[in-house]
């Protein structure tokens, strides 16, 4: 059996030789070069384009360029309350239909409370100069006015040395008639400002002259547009605060009455001497309170029954 | 210059780009594919130089994609193998032996012992003859195991069988030889 496999075997060995020697076939050459030559034609590198050389420089160029423009047409867009004080025009949207002379109109009504502070200045004593007394930036006036208050009140001797600049605004401010007129002129102009006339497109935030709701505040407030005003509430006279729907008159914590811009859906809008408690409540989520007012003595306070009405959000408890 | 200059190696190297490795690969696998396809058209020295070229070229132009998950020569073959079946479905005609065309083949061999040369010549001429009556499957397993120098397994792969079958078609194609090969050949 052992000797019939290995004779197997070795007939295997035998006919694989046979078989080996009879196969010497080879390629022909030219096929060899052939190949050969279509391998080194497949990976033959592909020159890569070199960049030119102005190519970074001209990159970079182009991106500040590009940010330049971009940063100078957000700051064109939006305009803050300091570029409205610094005197420069009002970016409002332009009317087609009011023309120039609305947009015209509405940069004399914010020169308008410079011209308050003038006279309140020369009342009060103070010269300034023919500079000093032109339509001013809001801001320096107002900011000039009251440091120079404070130290006026410090100098002289004053009956009612805890008398805030607020009550003295006031007892000032109805003193004189023709500061009266300023001011309620003021108070119409915010107004104005804030009640959007038919047919025109309004830049104030929609809420201030209608029944608006807390979202339509709450979003206008996220703008930041609200707050242009502000400066403009603190300029009214108490009284004048009490007829104007977009400023409030409270009474701070250290019981004095101040002007504020309003805060929330519920007192926007609200006309504080006019508006009753229905007109409050009808809106969403508002309630009315009548808070105490109380004045200080010598002066006269804008209180009427000792009560002063606010329209507020209602308290969750 | 090539280190690690095993076939899978080489044919990596030249998927990235090297000639050189080609090379290589092509002056090691060049005889034995040659003779394969030259023995699969039973001697068709036309179809085998067509047929030659394009399993080259199928290699060359799918070297980016050459996973070494297989030999390379199971892999090399199997393109081979691919491209003939292709070929004959083509033409719809079984490949016809030619015993007359490896002559040349066979006058090479041995040429060095006259007295040999005569014996062995007429040895060689047979054993051709009785390799290209065997059955399909016993000559390509007769002709992948001695042509290419692939073991059973790698048969097996090529031809898309168990290895088993692969075996069996080599013991079957074995016998039949042994039995038809005069003794004085043996």
């Amino acid at each position: 059996m052992s000797d019939h496999s290995d004779n197997q075997f070795d007939d295997d060995k035998k006919i694989s030789a046979l078989y080996r020697a009879g196969s010497t076939a080879q390629p022909p050459a030219h096929i060899d070069q052939a190949i050969r030559a279509k391998a080194r034609r497949s990976v033959k590198p592909i020159p890569q384009r070199a960049r030119p050389p102005w190519a970074m420089p001209a990159s970079i160029a182009a991106v500040l360029i590009l940010s330049i423009s971009l940063i100078s047409l957000i700051h064109k867009e939006a305009p803050t309350v300091s570029d409205i004080s610094s005197g420069a025009p009002l970016s409002v949207m332009p009317n087609e239909e009011q023309g120039n002379e609305t947009i015209a109109e509405k940069e004399t009504q914010i020169q308008r409370p410079a011209a308050i502070s003038k006279q309140k200045t020369q009342q009060s004593g103070i010269e300034i100069s023919d500079d000093q007394a032109s339509p001013e930036p809001i801001n320096e006036s107002i900011d000039m006015l009251q440091t120079r208050r404070q130290k006026t009140e410090a100098n002289k001797p004053s009956p009612l040395p805890q008398r805030s600049l607020a009550s003295t605004k006031t007892e000032k401010g109805l003193a004189a008639d023709s500061s009266m007129e300023s001011n309620n002129a003021t108070a119409r102009q915010l107004r104005q400002r804030t009640v959007p006339q038919p047919g025109s497109q309004s830049p104030m935030p929609e809420f201030s002259g209608l029944t608006g709701t807390a979202e339509k505040f709450s979003a206008e407030s996220k703008k930041g547009r609200h707050s242009e005003n502000t400066k403009s509430c603190e300029l009214l006279t108490h009284k004048a605060c009490l007829d104007a729907e977009e400023c409030s008159l409270v009474m701070n914590n250290q019981k004095v009455l101040v002007c504020n811009r309003s805060m929330n859906h519920c007192d926007a809008g609200f006309v504080q001497r006019s508006d009753t408690k229905q007109s409050c409540e009808a809106k969403q989520g508002c309630v009315y309170v009548s808070e105490p007012c109380t004045c200080p003595p010598d002066t006269a306070c804008i209180c009427d029954k000792n009560q002063l009405p606010q329209c507020q959000p209602k308290k969750i408890p | 210059m090539i280190h690690d200059n095993n076939d899978e190696n080489l044919m990596l190297r030249f998927s990235h780009g090297d000639v050189a490795a080609f090379d290589v690969l092509y002056e090691r696998h060049r005889a034995p594919l040659f003779r394969y396809i030259l023995k699969k058209t039973r001697h068709n020295n036309a179809l085998t130089e067509e047929l030659f070229q394009e399993v080259w070229s199928n290699l060359i132009r799918a070297r980016e994609q050459y996973q070494p998950s297989a030999r390379f020569s199971t892999y090399l073959f199997q393109i081979a193998r691919n491209r003939i079946i292709d070929h004959v479905r083509r033409v719809s005609v079984r490949p016809v032996s030619d015993p007359e065309t490896n002559h040349e083949d066979i006058a090479n061999a041995n040429n060095h012992d006259p007295d040999r040369h005569a014996h062995s010549v007429e040895c060689i001429e047979q054993l051709q003859a009785h390799i290209s009556r065997l059955p399909d499957e016993q000559h390509e397993t007769f002709i992948l195991k001695y042509e290419g120098e692939h073991n059973l397994g790698h048969i097996a792969e090529i031809t898309g069988v168990t290895l088993e079958t692969a075996k069996s078609r080599l013991r079957y194609a074995m016998k039949k030889l042994r039995e038809l090969m005069p003794e004085e050949c043996l």
